[in-house]
């Protein structure tokens, strides 16, 4: 159709300004989009907001919903529109003209600038739409958060710790935030029953623990691992306690089982200042140099180390002894007639089981071994002491025999003065005489062939008539490998027995060192995790047998020994 | 009988004045013939009070008569003093009718029938003579008149002012004072103005005291009633007081403007019969021709002088200077003209430069465009130009780049690279042609290097006064047209093609000008012309069923409808303006001629169609991409060069954007994310588009507004917050602030935030009014200046509004990626 | 072009996140301390280092936001980063703490960080997820022109009203007073209606809950129900559609409202509990090494 538009601006100073357009459309749009033809630029009114059609009899208003329009005061969507009738749209007023000649209509579009927007006689309440207009606000919480935590978390104990003991520990005991809240795990239970003290290990502030608060109260028992004159002692010191027993950990566990701290030295010992005799170790089934064991030789008794395996060993304990004649199955001559001999008869466990009370003549000996030495008076026995002492005795026993001492129905014929009878001075020599020569003869006798010759080596020295008897000291060694750990308790388990390790039955002399081989060991024992060459063995890390604070009764060798078992255990 | 005087000045004018007191002042025999009542009648009429000014300013006055800018009371007083104080022989009230003789023996003709002996006349008669006429029908009504004298005579009326003048402007300031005021401007800005005016009057405007109309123009003039037809419905707006209806065709269709009065002003018509009758020649019939004169002001009369604004010097500083000059000229010691100094100062490093008449008259000589212009015009021209001695192969302007001023070459000549990738391909340009008048006319990115030849001189002019020029200059303009087309051809797609092949077609060829949605062509229609954009952008689309899907836009400085012409005959698509463009269409028989003529360019153009078709079958496929196309277009990306969009699925409203601009920008936001359309997931925040031909740009009184090399459209610290950029933005990005509320620090804002953070009653609910950009803030008296986007120029990291979008919803896309992002994004939905 | 922070630089910090997950857990397998591993250990150390240098380093965001004029990258990169790197922290601070938990202050410094992250990625599904929908319930228009648009309708409610008996435009003008949009958080958040309206009742009026103004509706119905006369009914009818109309913009307001309150509600948790972290922090540092 063809349409006349006439838009009337009226201006705020009141001053009407009419544009006239020809439109040539079928829809006349009307809305906020600027293709438009009545084009109207308030937020308000949507992109296209109505349309004009023409209709028979004049023009046909409708509106594209939700929009709605007002025909003569009356709101609708659609409505057919007639000369006169005037349509609010908006802000625009459109009035139906009449169409002059040759148009198909006219309309006024009237915008009047001054017309306020509508009066608000009740004004909307004001929406709070944002979290901020609900009180929602970052900045304060912020501050708050920060210095909350910091207050309590940090600045209030450290006010207290900076000060004395009894204030922070009146902070531990009030129920403000202490210095608790910094521990980071339990303690030990080996420390947890000392009374929480932290300053007692925390000294300093900023200052890692050192090992002097270790030592307040190890020091007693606890031994350095080498010597402070050895030449690695200077490496080992620098060692802090804390490196290996770390506390508030979890799983809490002060002994260090890690096979690591051996090894970092032991690996290659001489770059860390040990001599050349100590050899590599990492690993008890990979690497570990065979056994050595301590030696107490005649006749100065210094302790030698001798390495098993190598050349036979010989201790000169100047013992004559065999364990196969002791161990004979077929049982041996005593006193009381045959008896089959055990270890055990010998070698008696001490107290804690790890090891064996010390061998001695009267314990373990004496029982078959008599020291009698006159037929006539079995029952007499010679002291098991110095041969001086050994002589003094016989010369006594013999003396008072031939002076009669004794009242006994020996054959007046061998000069023998018979009791109660007085003897002339030179009767009396002359029984001296015999009996010195008597003493003499069983002396030689028992020292050289029977009673002390069985296990001792003895020396005649003197003249004949004044013979003088050594007897070479025996010292037996109590620990040949006093550098490990062996629990023999541990140990007497299933089918195992002393023969299990020792080779006693077959030694036929004394000087054998009965001690096993590592090969021995570890056909039990494998390395640290106890897994080698497809064989599960006992998991054996080095302080199954080793203790780093080396010390025969240390204060945790059987603490050790306790986790290890554990260890092994667990495995 | 009377005695022959040796210089007889005709008109009491500033320069009639001027000439005659030098005459006085040197005892030279003289008279100086005043028609009216009392001198300098133009300055007597102009109205009460006016502030006169003392244009150009760096030009040194030399008169025996006083003048320095004042109100019309103070300087008449003074030249009335000059006059008694020389003793300067005026007659007056005797208006010369005729002058007949020659040099050393005229005979001027009064009209009271006595004459005048004289041996040199200086015409110093000025253009007020008679004003240019309304020349609609019915602009003889009495509410019609062409002078103004005191603007407080009228009150409450509706006046409409006609012109874009001086005069114009200053009667329509004075009367808005207590009347509604319309100002009807034929063209689209004030370019023909001081630019004291123009601010004066841009700033009357933005205070709403003055509506202008622009590009405007009267169609007839009625005593209402009795318009078009009877406006029986339009009681609405209240005739009774305004007894005239003036018709009036705007761009945006006609209008009827009631009013009570009309002021024309219009310029005047030189009094040509007179002037011809002394036998004073001119160069053509157009009406606003002068007198062509020489460069000692004489016509081609010998021994008659022509000055002031009838010798094209409308200024009253240039006439009195050129009165002092005259009189010297004729006592025969020529001296340099008063802005000889500056204009010297410009051409001394030109090789071989002798003397500033020399190279004014070769410069006049050596390039067609000038030859017509007026000496006086052209030593203006250059005053505002800048000369450039440059070494070969100096560059003088890149591709891309947004410099718009325009070149002339003086000497030697500049080659033209169009092709970067192959510099060889140059088009060289001798002496005497020039360039840049892409950017002069469309204000685009400058389509190719060009690079300085041997011995070469530039002379640069900036784009104002090459326009001046252009609108004063027809002939100037003609020219330039026909060389646009021919270079647009050569750029476009023939660089091998001589230009003298392209003449023809270039004579063939016409300007078209479309409004925005105006249809070039339609599909289906007779194939029958090419079409170069010239300025705006055009939009291709097809139409579908009912509905017309937007498939391309080109822009200027390309072509559209080669389709058209390589062979099938039929349009295969729609095009359309997208905002107002000027095409100019080639002939297609010719266009036939040039292809058969080069076979090499009929290649080239198979492949740029090849290309076209491409791209629009790609959107094709999508019609949803047609229908973002268009929303885009509609937001006037068809003009941009780089607009901020945001993607709805990403953004989540946290306005860092905003804040970033803000904190960049001094505190105020230059966009405004929320407001704005928003099409499937598209929006268009309130922010500049930055307009290849920017609107913001078009009446810059200071020029403050610019465009960066690379694009960026800025306003200048030396803005005078006229808001006429304001106005001009069509997508309302620019605003007038003041300066902004103290920001605190960084540090202390996280600390503790802003004063409204913190009071919890201030912070506002939706309903109340709060603005992002709220004019009102800062001192209210403290001087607003317009604030737009300028893509955060000079900070490195590129826009602070894209690198302060956390989520990546903020994009800047250009019209290169155009077409990519639209296919993208209409995927999308 | 579309491309969320997620996707930007090809996930480039995506890739480093992963990367310094399996760094830290190869590095975390591969260590054997003496001890339990801890954050005592050199990796423990060097794992805390980086954890600690992470959390300060993203809550440094906060601060390039508001550095806008900051060349230091774009925004949208950071927070990419910001995202997949807390999303990394996680693993390395979990390691740091080589599992080992208790009452005490690190862990509580453990468990804050935690929170964080966790409203981290609440954060991140509520911005991927909503913008959309708040587009859409937008409709490309702004809440405070719909609220204009309320008004309107208001005001032309108020216009029929005035050639209809005084009850009506009481009724009305009640109804644009009790009206609701939010009001408090649970109202925001669940997009809850709040309105009352005073309806005349025997002995005067008595406030009604109105929620999407359905009083109002009914009553109207009643109204029309009621009457006899013709143009009354005829205006009741218009009234009604206009409530209606109104009833949905307000629908969209409060929908509006929810998706902003959901887009924002995380940030109120997210950074004030980072604020908390970052003191804990700094207590489990000090304290950690005071205590050492």
């Amino acid at each position: 159709m063809r349409i006349l538009i006439r838009t009337l601006e009226i201006g705020t100073t009141g001053v009407a300004v009419a544009r006239d357009r020809v439109v040539d459309a079928d829809v006349i749009g009307f809305g906020r989009a600027t293709d438009q033809h009545i084009h109207c630029n308030d937020q308000r009114i949507g992109l296209q907001q109505a349309k004009f059609t023409r209709a028979d009899a004049g023009l046909l208003l409708s509106c594209i919903p939700p929009a709605q329009a007002e025909v003569n005061g009356r709101l609708c969507r659609d409505a057919s529109l007639h000369v006169g009738d005037e349509v609010s749209l908006g802000p625009m007023l459109i009035k139906v003209l009449e169409a002059p000649a040759d148009f198909d209509a006219a309309i006024s579009v009237e915008h009047d600038s001054r017309e306020a927007t509508v009066a608000d006689d009740a004004p909307l309440p004001v929406f709070a739409t944002s979290l901020e207009q609900v009180g929602w606000r970052k900045r304060p919480w912020a501050w708050a958060g920060v210095t909350v935590t910091l207050l309590l978390g940090l600045i209030l104990p450290w006010f207290f710790v900076g000060r004395s003991d009894a204030s922070i520990a009146w902070l531990r005991a009030s129920a403000l935030p202490s210095d608790m809240q910094w521990t980071s795990g339990a303690l030990h239970s080996a420390h947890g029953n000392l009374e929480v003290k932290c300053e007692g290990c925390h000294v300093q502030p900023f200052r890692r623990v050192r090992n002097e608060q270790c030592l307040d109260c190890h020091s007693s028992t606890l031994h350095q691992h080498v010597a402070a004159d050895h030449p690695a002692a200077a490496d080992m010191t620098k060692e802090r306690c804390t490196t290996c027993h770390v506390e508030h950990d979890e799983p809490s566990n002060l002994v260090q089982l890690d096979t690591r701290i051996c090894t970092d030295c032991h690996t290659e010992p001489q770059n860390h200042g040990a001599g050349p005799k100590i050899m590599p170790a990492t690993d008890f089934a990979a690497q570990h140099p065979d056994f050595q064991v301590s030696l107490l030789t005649a006749p100065d008794w210094k302790v030698t180390r001798a390495r098993l395996g190598e050349s036979p060993i010989i201790e000169k304990s100047n013992l004559e002894f065999t364990h196969a004649a002791h161990l004979d199955p077929r049982g041996i001559k005593a006193p009381q007639g045959e008896v089959v001999m055990k270890c055990a008869d010998c070698h008696s466990p001490n107290e804690s089981g790890t090891s064996f009370t010390p061998i001695n003549m009267e314990q373990h000996c004496s029982s078959c071994h008599t020291l009698g030495f006159d037929p006539a008076e079995p029952q007499r026995e010679l002291p098991h002491g110095e041969p001086a002492l050994v002589m003094q005795t016989l010369v006594d026993h013999y003396s008072r025999r031939f002076l009669g001492g004794y009242s006994d129905a020996f054959s007046p014929a061998e000069g023998v003065t018979p009791p109660g009878a007085s003897l002339s001075a030179a009767a009396r020599a002359r029984a001296l005489g015999t009996a010195k020569q008597r003493a003499n003869q069983v002396a030689a006798d028992i020292f050289e062939r029977r009673v002390c010759a069985d296990c001792h080596m003895v020396t005649r020295e003197g003249t004949s008539a004044e013979p003088v008897w050594q007897v070479a000291p025996v010292k037996l060694t109590q620990t040949f490998m006093p550098k490990a750990r062996f629990d023999h308790a541990a140990h007497a388990t299933g089918e195992a027995t002393c023969e299990t390790c020792h080779a006693a039955a077959t030694s036929k002399v004394a000087s054998d060192v009965l001690m096993p081989q590592i090969k021995v060991c570890r056909d039990c024992h494998g390395g640290e995790k106890g897994t080698e060459d497809g064989r599960t063995r006992i998991a054996s890390p080095c302080a199954s047998c080793h203790v780093y604070h080396d010390q025969q009764e240390s204060l945790w060798a059987p603490v050790v020994q306790k986790v290890i078992r554990q260890a092994a255990a667990r495995q | 009988m009377t005695t022959k005087v040796a210089i007889a000045v005709v008109g009491s004018g500033p320069g009639g004045l001027s000439a005659a007191a030098r005459a006085a002042e040197v005892g030279v025999s003289h008279v100086l013939l005043e028609q009216t009542a009392a001198h300098s009648n133009t300055i007597q009429k102009y109205q009460k009070g006016k502030h006169v000014m003392a244009e150009p300013n760096i030009l040194p006055l030399r008169s025996p008569m006083r003048f320095e800018a004042g109100t019309r009371e103070k300087i008449l007083g003074e030249w009335a003093e000059g006059l008694t104080e020389h003793k300067v022989n005026i007659r007056y009230g005797a208006e010369v009718v005729g002058i007949s003789g020659a040099k050393g023996d005229f005979h001027l003709k009064l009209q009271d029938g006595s004459e005048v002996l004289a041996e040199n006349v200086i015409l110093g008669i000025g253009l007020q003579g008679n004003p240019r006429r309304l020349g609609v029908p019915g602009d003889g009504l009495p509410c019609v008149q062409y002078t103004l004298d005191d603007p407080d005579e009228y009150k409450d009326e509706v006046i409409v002012v006609v012109g874009a003048g001086d005069a114009a402007i200053e009667n329509a300031v004075a009367l808005a004072k207590q009347n509604t005021v319309y100002l009807v401007n034929r063209s689209g800005e004030f370019s023909r103005c001081k630019d004291g005016n123009l601010a004066l009057i841009l700033k009357t405007i933005e205070a709403g005291k003055v509506t202008c109309l622009y590009s405007t123009q009267c169609a007839s003039l009625t005593e209402t009633p009795g318009t078009v037809f009877s406006l029986a419905s339009a009681t609405a707006f209240s005739i009774g007081e305004r007894p005239y209806l003036l018709a009036l065709n705007t761009a945006a269709g006609d209008m009827q403007l009631p009013c009570n009065r009309i002021i024309a002003r219009l310029g005047a018509t030189p009094p040509r019969k007179f002037v011809e009758s002394c036998g004073i020649k001119f160069p053509s019939n157009d009406p606003s021709s002068l007198p062509v004169l020489s460069t000692s002001y004489e016509s081609n009369v010998p021994g008659i002088y022509v000055i002031g604004a009838l010798g094209g010097y409308p200024l009253i500083k240039q006439a009195m200077n050129q009165g002092y000059e005259v009189v010297e000229f004729i006592r025969g010691n020529p001296v340099a003209p008063a802005d000889e100094p500056l204009l010297a100062a410009k051409f001394a490093g030109i090789p071989g430069y002798r003397s500033v008449t020399e190279t004014l008259q070769a410069m006049q000589q050596r390039i067609p465009l000038f030859t017509e212009v007026n000496p006086l015009m052209f030593r203006e021209l250059l005053l505002g130009s800048t000369i450039h001695v440059l070494k070969p192969d100096a560059v003088v302007f890149k591709r891309n780049d947004y410099t718009n001023s325009f070149y002339t070459i003086f000497n030697g000549g500049v080659d033209i690279q169009i092709d970067d990738n192959n510099p060889a391909k140059r088009i060289p340009l001798l002496i005497g042609q020039f360039f840049g008048e892409m950017g002069l006319l469309s204000g685009r990115r400058r389509t190719a290097t060009v690079l300085a030849g041997k011995d070469c001189v530039l002379i640069e002019t900036p784009r104002r006064d090459a326009l001046k020029l252009l609108s004063s200059v027809d002939a100037a303009r003609a020219v330039l047209d026909q060389t646009f087309i021919v270079r647009a051809i050569q750029s476009g797609f023939a660089p091998q093609a001589k230009t003298a092949d392209l003449l023809p077609i270039a004579a063939k060829s016409k300007l078209n000008r479309y409004k925005a949605g105006q249809v070039v062509f339609s599909e289906g229609d007779e194939a029958d012309a090419l079409h170069l954009v010239r300025s705006g952008s055009l939009a291709i689309l097809h139409v579908v069923g009912s509905r017309e899907i937007v498939t391309s836009y080109v822009a200027a400085g390309n072509y559209v409808g080669e389709m058209g012409l390589m062979g099938n005959t039929r349009r295969s698509a729609t095009v359309r303006a997208t905002v107002v463009t000027e095409t100019i269409s080639l002939d297609a028989d010719a266009f036939a001629e040039l292809l058969q003529k080069n076979p090499a360019l009929r290649s080239e153009l198979e492949d740029t169609v090849r290309q076209r078709i491409a791209s629009n079958t790609r959107l094709q496929g999508q019609d949803n991409a047609g229908a973002l196309i268009s929303f885009l277009l509609k937001q006037g990306l068809g003009e941009a060069t780089d607009v901020l969009l945001i993607d709805e699925t990403l953004c989540v409203g946290c306005d860092n954007c905003e804040r970033a601009c803000a904190a960049t920008h001094g505190g105020t936001s230059r966009l405004d994310r929320a407001a704005g359309p928003t099409f499937a997931n598209v929006h268009v925040p309130t922010s500049c588009r930055h307009c290849e031909d920017p609107h913001c740009m078009k009446d810059c009184p200071p020029d403050a507004i610019r465009r960066s090399p690379n694009g960026e459209v800025f306003v200048g610290d030396n803005c005078i917050g006229c808001g006429n950029c304001e106005r001009n933005c069509p997508y309302g990005v620019i605003q007038l602030a003041g300066p902004p509320p103290e920001q605190p620090s960084l540090a202390s804002w996280l600390m503790f935030g802003s004063q409204k953070e913190n009071v919890f009653g201030e912070v506002q609910g939706l309903g109340r009014k709060h603005h992002h950009h709220d004019h009102g803030h800062g001192a209210p008296k403290a001087m607003k200046k317009a604030v737009k986007c300028d893509m955060c120029k000079g900070q490195d990291g590129g826009p602070a509004c894209v690198r302060a979008c956390p989520t990546g919803a903020a994009l800047r896309v250009s019209p290169e990626e155009f077409v990519t992002f639209v296919q993208q994004e209409a995927s999308r939905f | 072009m579309h491309e969320s922070m997620l996707d930007y630089a090809q996930r480039r910090y995506l890739k480093i996140a992963i990367a310094l997950c399996a760094l830290s857990i190869v590095a975390y397998a591969w260590h054997d301390p003496l001890s339990p591993p801890n954050g005592g250990t050199w990796l423990g150390y060097t794992l805390g280092g980086i954890g600690a240098a992470l959390i300060l380093w993203l809550t440094a965001l906060g601060v390039r936001k508001r550095s806008y004029s900051s060349a230091l990258g774009t925004l949208r990169g950071w927070t990419s980063a910001h995202v997949y790197l807390g999303l990394a922290l996680i693993v390395v601070a979990t390691l740091h703490t080589g599992f080992q938990f208790g009452w005490n202050l690190h862990t509580l410094c453990y468990v804050l960080m935690l929170f964080v992250i966790g409203s981290g990625i609440f954060g991140v599904i509520v911005y991927l997820r909503y913008p959309q929908a708040m587009s859409a319930n937008r409709a490309g228009t702004k809440p405070d022109v719909l609220l204009e648009e309320i008004n309107d309708l208001d005001q032309r409610s108020l216009r029929v009203a005035n050639e209809m008996p005084r009850r009506f435009g009481d009724v009305l003008r009640a109804n644009r007073e009790g009206t609701r949009v939010g009001g408090s958080t649970r109202a925001i958040l669940g997009g809850l209606d709040f309105s009352t309206i005073n309806l005349p009742a025997a002995g005067g009026s008595q406030a009604v809950p109105n929620p999407e103004q359905a009083a109002l509706l009914d009553w109207l119905g009643a109204e029309l129900a009621r009457s006899t006369d013709g143009e009354l009914t005829k205006r009741i009818g218009d009234l009604l559609s206009v409530v209606a109309t109104r009833r949905n913009q307000l629908r969209r307001l409060r929908r509006d409202a929810q998706i902003r309150g959901w887009l924002e509600i995380w940030l109120y948790v997210h950074v004030p509990v980072t604020l908390a972290l970052i003191g804990t922090l700094i207590a489990h540092v000090v304290s950690v090494f005071l205590y050492w």
